[in-house]
């Protein structure tokens, strides 16, 4: 899962999550469904031939990909054509066929006073997620600074003196539904924490908990509990409480086998004459509607709009590309006629009329062996553009084209 | 001897590349025609030639007018 592997360049700190079940859990149900079959087939045998693993798979090459999969997540390890299981998530997948794992978070031994009710969870957690993503789109003027840091790490804002201007990939991360939004932000958090194995060990441990039940914030970071609670997937009852809830959209996003299904309303109605209508009151919808198209009017709970080729250019000026534009369409109405998603695609394929690549142009070759023997090292190391036989001309990309020009050198046939 | 040049290699349609073409006549930036739908050009100028580009293809596009949306319904 891209959450563990993009956080963990050393291979010990992975090791050393591994003793953690709710993050053996959490790698297993992120693996591809073979991989997963791979893991149960051989969880009780120590060791085994890693030329008998094709049997279970339908080709080879699958057979390979799958291996190289659970190798990079260090699942199996190869010794002279030996595979065998770590033996940690070893041990705890055979645990987990037993019973279900728990939570490994700390409680408070004392029931707490002023308990909320789930519902006041919900309610504030939403709230305060909302306050996040409002001022992503413009809406409020100010985080606290250590959000602030959050999104300059992730990307999301950059620094421009006092100003905080937005990405775009910040475009792109508020087209996505909501689970996908909070992994992108823990996947930051993760990424930027000191102390990573604990930090995942936490994250993927507050995926298991339960519902209205109160955590404890001692031996955690205090630092993730604040940023977690003012993003809203946390909650506390007061700045100071030495209690925390779980907000209902982290529970389970980590560790459930079933991907959530993203929340989606169907407010739009697309029609053939590129004019949309979305029925909505909520500021985030009208701002990204707003990215892609020319409002025309807007009435209490209903805005309508076109879809103009200035207005998705500019869309595409933005960072946004035709397919995400028609992605969230799609999400939120019924149907999406074809002619308005193939003249969004046309009006992308319009803009990209030019291709272009940073290159070496190699010319002037004497003689057809040195421009064929240029030709073939060209090409086998990766470095071939293009070629003109008649013309005697390769091109050669820039960034690859070191090896090919030290080839012509050690030739002393290249004008340096 | 082999020669060697630093540029952009450019793959683009046959009219846009007359287009750049006539945009050479006064702005000297392509190093070589490498034949159909091919130029090599120097790297500075890429910046430009884009918004050239895009310049022209939005000359190239026509809309309706204005007022004309008054009567879409």
């Amino acid at each position: 899962m891209s959450l563990l592997t993009s956080s963990f360049k050393d291979y010990k700190e992975l090791q050393l999550a591994y003793s953690s079940p709710a993050v053996v859990l959490g790698i297993f149900r992120h693996i591809s469904l073979k991989a997963q079959h791979f893991l149960m087939i051989f969880l009780f045998l120590d060791r085994m031939d890693e030329k008998s693993l094709v049997k279970f798979a339908s080709s080879a090459t699958e057979a390979d990909e799958v291996l190289q999969e659970l190798k990079s997540l260090m699942l199996y390890t190869c010794t002279g054509g030996n595979i065998s299981m770590h033996a940690e998530v070893q041990k705890q997948l055979k645990a987990m066929l037993n019973g279900p794992i728990l939570c490994t978070l700390r409680t408070k031994s004392k029931p707490d006073k002023r308990k909320p009710t789930i519902e006041d969870i919900y309610k504030i957690t939403q709230n305060n997620w909302k306050n996040l993503i409002d001022y992503l789109i413009g809406l409020r003027e100010r985080v606290s600074v250590s959000i602030l840091r959050l999104l300059l790490h992730s990307g999301l804002v950059y620094q421009n003196g006092q100003e905080f201007p937005k990405t775009s990939e910040c475009f792109r991360f508020l087209l996505k539904p909501q689970s996908i939004q909070i992994e992108f932000l823990l996947k930051h958090i993760l990424a930027a924490s000191s102390d990573k194995v604990k930090t995942a060990v936490f994250l993927f441990n507050l995926s298991l908990a339960e519902l209205g039940r109160d955590y404890s914030t001692k031996d955690t970071n205090r630092g993730i509990i604040e940023d977690l609670t003012e993003i809203g997937l946390l909650f506390k009852c007061k700045q100071r409480s030495k209690r925390y809830y779980v907000a209902p959209p982290v529970i389970g996003l980590l560790t459930d086998s079933s991907k959530p299904i993203p929340l989606t309303e169907k407010f739009l109605t697309v029609e053939t004459n590129f004019r949309i209508y979305a029925y909505t009151q909520s500021d985030l919808h009208i701002v990204l509607l707003s990215y892609f198209l020319k409002l025309e009017y807007r009435l209490p709970g209903l805005v309508v709009g076109f879809l103009t080729r200035d207005s998705v250019c500019d869309a595409f000026k933005e960072g946004l590309n035709a397919n995400q534009i028609v992605d969230f369409l799609k999400n939120h109405s019924n149907s999406v006629p074809q002619n308005v998603s193939e003249q969004l695609y046309l009006w992308e394929k319009e803009r990209n009329r030019i291709s272009e690549y940073e290159s070496y142009m190699l010319e002037e070759f004497a003689d057809i062996s040195l421009y064929r023997s240029t030709l073939n090292f060209a090409q086998g190391s990766g470095a071939y553009l293009w070629d003109n036989f008649d013309r005697r001309v390769i091109i050669l990309h820039k960034s690859k084209a070191e090896p090919v020009l030290k080839y012509l050198q050690s030739l002393d046939r290249i004008v340096s | 001897m082999v020669k060697k040049s630093e540029g952009i290699f450019i793959c683009c349609d046959e009219p846009i590349k007359q287009y750049l073409r006539y945009l050479d006549q006064n702005h000297k930036f392509i190093i070589r025609d490498l034949g159909e739908g091919q130029l090599f050009i120097r790297q500075d100028a890429i910046k430009s030639v884009k918004e050239w580009v895009e310049e022209y293809l939005d000359q190239q596009t026509f809309r309706k007018p204005e007022s004309a949306n008054n009567f879409t319904n």
